[in-house]
């Protein structure tokens, strides 16, 4: 029997968004006969779907968009560490209270860190192309996915934590919306070690580097485009 | 919002940890979907219910290293406005679950408690159950539009929109369904008689 639409989201989702096998829309129409909550559901969604966008004038200053994602991770961190805060329940005490950042303060030397996100495999197969690119499927992975611009060309990075200190990336090199053609990859350890590739399908996989100081240099028809330099260890990446 | 845009917010939040601009972008589009579920589910709500909602919402969004926003997927087909407002909805008939609608006086209804069908008098309830009986004679399909046009009070091109199916499609759909039920509840009223 199929779930209650209210709590499967995905597949209400996916038939609003008209991308599912006839069998399942079968099975969703079905429901959704006998069912007047999820039917009740399903009409509110659509009605509020079809509701005009609010206009840009409409958005909330970024001073208190900042205030409200300030109190989410103070609650969030609350519920974390079991202290009650809001919702008729005893107030944290905010001036005492630092809600704890993902991304700290560089060390010197560096322009950026970034920390490493958690996710399911499933959600990074999902969201990502880069992770279908695996010999070992986890229930759980540490990554960090990085944008950047190198003259005119965007490089789409997927650094995914792998054992004993090791990572995989993966890169994607784009000219608009368009794979980049005639991109060569160096990547470059500090220390030693130095590995080349032309990029031929949409994306290339470096697999099994150790943590460490690595140049990533991006040329095209044999030009140098630009180079990306960066640490990874442990707790994340560090750009330079 | 574009798709792009819609990328390019998710992906600020998600990757880097700036969700302040997702927020921004959605806080009104969030607000107006809670008072409207309010309504439609009727039930009576303050300014500090709808302002708690909100941040519900957006607290579900961003909880457990943001599994909701994660779930999002445009391969489905419904883009990240539409994701959001979907979770909106479902906060808010989370929170409601229990509470009771807004009692409408009994003298405000305008049902009668007994329906005269061709000179024989039936107690509403009667009808009811009977109603219910012959709904489920006939197909889910015939079934569904039934409820949403009868019940839910959808037009049929809502309808049409809503299931992906041509209008001229439910308007057949309607029409035999409504026949097979008329068709039950009169063999029902005869059965009664004798």
């Amino acid at each position: 029997m199929m779930k209650h639409l209210t709590d499967n989201m995905e597949i209400l989702a996916a038939y609003i968004g008209n991308t599912l096998s006839d069998d399942e829309k079968q099975q969703v129409e079905e429901h959704l006969a006998d069912c007047d909550n999820c039917r009740k559901f399903f009409v509110l969604t659509n009605d509020l779907l079809r509701e005009p966008e609010l206009p840009e004038a409409e958005v909330i200053t970024e001073a208190e968009a900042i205030s409200v994602w300030n109190k989410i991770i103070a609650d969030i961190e609350g519920k974390e560490k079991n202290i009650p805060t809001r919702n008729g329940k005893k107030d944290s005490d905010e001036s005492g209270f630092q809600p704890k950042k993902k991304e700290g303060k560089p060390p010197s030397g560096y322009r950026n860190f970034i920390q490493w996100i958690t996710s399911s495999y499933s959600e990074l197969h999902i969201n990502f192309a880069f992770a279908a690119v695996r010999s070992q499927p986890v229930s759980r992975v540490d990554y960090i996915h990085l944008i950047r611009e190198v003259d005119g060309l965007k490089a789409e990075m997927f650094v995914e934590k792998a054992e004993q200190e090791k990572i995989n990336i993966h890169i994607s090199v784009f000219k608009g919306d368009e794979p980049a053609k005639n991109v060569r990859l160096t990547f470059e350890k500090q220390g030693g070690g130095r590995v080349s590739r032309l990029l031929k399908e949409e994306r290339e996989a470096f697999d099994n580097l150790s943590f460490g100081a690595y140049c990533l240099t991006l040329k095209q028809d044999s030009q140098k485009k630009g180079m990306l330099s960066f640490e990874i260890d442990e707790n994340g990446l560090y750009e330079q | 919002m574009t798709r792009e845009n819609e990328v390019k917010l998710l992906e600020e939040c998600l990757c880097h940890d700036r969700c302040d601009r997702l927020i921004q972008q959605y806080y009104k589009t969030v607000s107006s979907a809670v008072r409207k579920t309010f309504f439609v589910y009727h039930i009576s709500f303050t300014q500090e219910d709808a302002e708690d909602l909100l941040q519900d919402t957006f607290f579900r969004l961003f909880d457990n290293d943001r599994r909701l926003l994660r779930q999002y997927d445009p391969k489905r087909g419904l883009s990240l406005t539409g994701w959001i407002k979907m979770i909106t909805v479902q906060t808010v008939i989370i929170s409601v679950r229990g509470k009771k609608p807004k009692i409408v006086p009994i003298e405000d209804h305008n049902i009668p408690v007994e329906i005269d069908l061709d000179g024989m008098i039936f107690s509403k309830e009667e009808v009811a159950y009977m109603l219910e009986k012959c709904l489920k004679t006939i197909s889910y399909l015939e079934r569904l539009v039934f409820g949403l046009h009868f019940l839910d009070e959808l037009s049929l091109s809502d309808i049409a929109s809503f299931l992906h199916k041509t209008e001229n499609n439910i308007y057949q759909i309607k029409h035999r369904s409504l026949s097979r039920v008329k068709e039950c509840m009169e063999k029902w009223k005869k059965e009664k008689k004798e």
